[in-house]
């Protein structure tokens, strides 16, 4: 009877576990599609409305993760006070300052931080170029980042498989 | 933006010394140049920013530019190839500096070594004792208003706009449509005039007055048209055929008196049409007043 309880309790661990790292990896995914949605939504907003980036930050990006959203806006108000003097410092320090609310890893924060420089280039194919750069090496993380989520699946479906049989076999 | 708040286009480490002081009142120009000191002008007199002590830096211009461009160079990148940002008030900058020829070409200036803030005032008013002057029955007659850089025609155009729009006791207010090309009379930021230019007044910003004009006519029904700075024979070209779509035009050309606007090879024939039959010269007298001459289409002073 201990067996199985304990069984019992080591599959819906496992379960629970594998339910709450599945849903992270889901989140973060969602916010790096998302990111990603900021940098072309930011590019295509200046170069059809051709409105500056303070205005661009504060009222024309509308993004559904809500950190993005917020931090959108903090930039706007910082440049809109004009107390920076380059425009990439202050999209660089405000995403610096929530690395650690957004649950990013030391890479991702190296391009997320260094991303403003796409953003306050001198003409729009300088920005338009490196944006390209950006969104290839962004597009290589996500592919990598997906490839790690599949292969985390795989390990929790079959740690989970083995746990039901072997509360199967005690069972019998 | 007022001129208080001018002070955030100047770099961190200068706006304290600008604080509270009453540097902006009568305040006309500043002149930023590289490796010298920053220069207020005043009407007839200038002063130095801090007694001329302090020499602009090549970073305190690159760090202007970025607030002068709300750090979006590229969405100022038309007005770079004319020379000048219009920012909010109406304000203008001018820039000078390295050109970048492509194909003959101005592409943009960079690195940018010069500035010129042109502060921007509405004098309401100026046009008032000359208005009457250009009305016959109820139309307003073709005028071009001619002077010397400097000397207010723009301001005058714009006291023109702006009654003509509002209207008067006499006369009610007009459809008057404006081809701002290079954001002078309106001064639009972001879309938006910063000049008051009458209720009934539309603006095409940005646009060549050649083509902006033949625009108006077929989008706007304007009964009377603004344009600034007509130089070109194009121009002239549009302002004709407005004339002969029942549109009325009031313009103005760099000329100091009626012998230069003469010799201006490419305006003869329409001078000889009679094209205008009203011609405004104002002169900007030593003491900063303005002397006003009002002409007929035989350039033959009326007052």
């Amino acid at each position: 009877m201990l067996k199985i309880l304990g069984c019992s309790l080591i599959l819906s661990a496992s379960l629970g576990l594998a339910f709450c790292i599945q849903k992270e990896m889901k989140e973060h995914l969602f916010f790096l599609y998302e990111f990603r949605k900021l940098l072309v939504d930011i590019n295509y907003e200046a170069k059809y409305s051709m409105q500056t980036m303070e205005l661009i930050f504060l009222y024309r990006i509308r993004s559904r993760d809500e950190q993005i959203q917020y931090i959108c806006k903090e930039i706007g108000n910082v440049l809109m006070e004009k107390k920076e003097r380059d425009g990439s410092a202050v999209w660089h320090d405000t995403w610096k300052k929530y690395r650690k609310e957004l649950g990013v890893c030391t890479e991702e924060a190296e391009i997320i931080e260094g991303a403003g420089e796409i953003f306050f280039g001198k003409s729009m194919e300088e920005n338009k170029n490196a944006l390209e750069l950006l969104l290839e090496r962004w597009n290589e993380w996500i592919a990598m980042w997906q490839k790690e989520r599949r292969e985390k699946q795989k390990v929790y479906q079959t740690t989970c498989v083995m746990c039901g049989l072997i509360l199967i076999i005690l069972l019998v | 933006m007022n001129l208080c708040e001018l002070r955030l286009l100047f770099p961190m480490h200068l706006r304290e010394e600008l604080q509270g002081k009453d540097w902006e009142k009568g305040l006309e120009e500043i002149r930023v140049r590289i490796g010298q000191p920053i220069e207020f002008t005043y009407g007839d007199c200038s002063k130095y920013f801090m007694d001329g002590t302090y020499c602009v830096t090549n970073n305190d211009i690159l760090e202007m530019f970025n607030y002068i461009s709300s750090y979006s160079l590229y969405a100022y990148q038309e007005e770079l190839k004319q020379g000048f940002i219009t920012i909010e008030g109406g304000h203008r900058i001018g820039i000078a500096g390295q050109a970048t020829v492509v194909d003959g070409k101005i592409e943009g200036i960079f690195p940018v070594g010069f500035l010129n803030f042109r502060i921007a005032h509405e004098k309401k008013g100026v046009a008032k004792q000359i208005l009457p002057l250009l009305w016959e029955e109820n139309e307003i007659k073709n005028t071009l208003v001619m002077s010397a850089p400097g000397a207010g025609k723009t301001t005058f155009l714009r006291d023109c706009i702006r009654t003509l729009s509002s209207g008067d006791e006499k006369h009610l207010g007009m459809k008057v449509a404006v081809v701002d090309e290079r954001s002078e009379i309106a001064a639009c930021y972001h879309g938006e005039p910063q000049n008051d230019l009458g209720p009934r007044t539309d603006v095409l910003d940005g646009c060549s007055k050649a083509e902006g004009i033949l625009m108006l006519i077929r989008s706007m029904s304007p009964q009377i048209i603004a344009v600034d700075e007509l130089g070109l024979e194009q121009d002239f070209f549009a302002v004709e055929q407005a004339a002969n779509c029942g549109s009325r035009v009031i313009g103005t050309i760099h000329a100091g008196s009626v012998d230069e606007l003469v010799k201006k090879p490419f305006l003869e024939k329409w001078l000889e049409h009679k094209l205008f039959q009203r011609f405004v010269q104002i002169e900007k007298q030593s003491d900063g007043t303005r002397r006003i001459t009002l002409f007929d289409e035989n350039l033959e002073c009326i007052c």
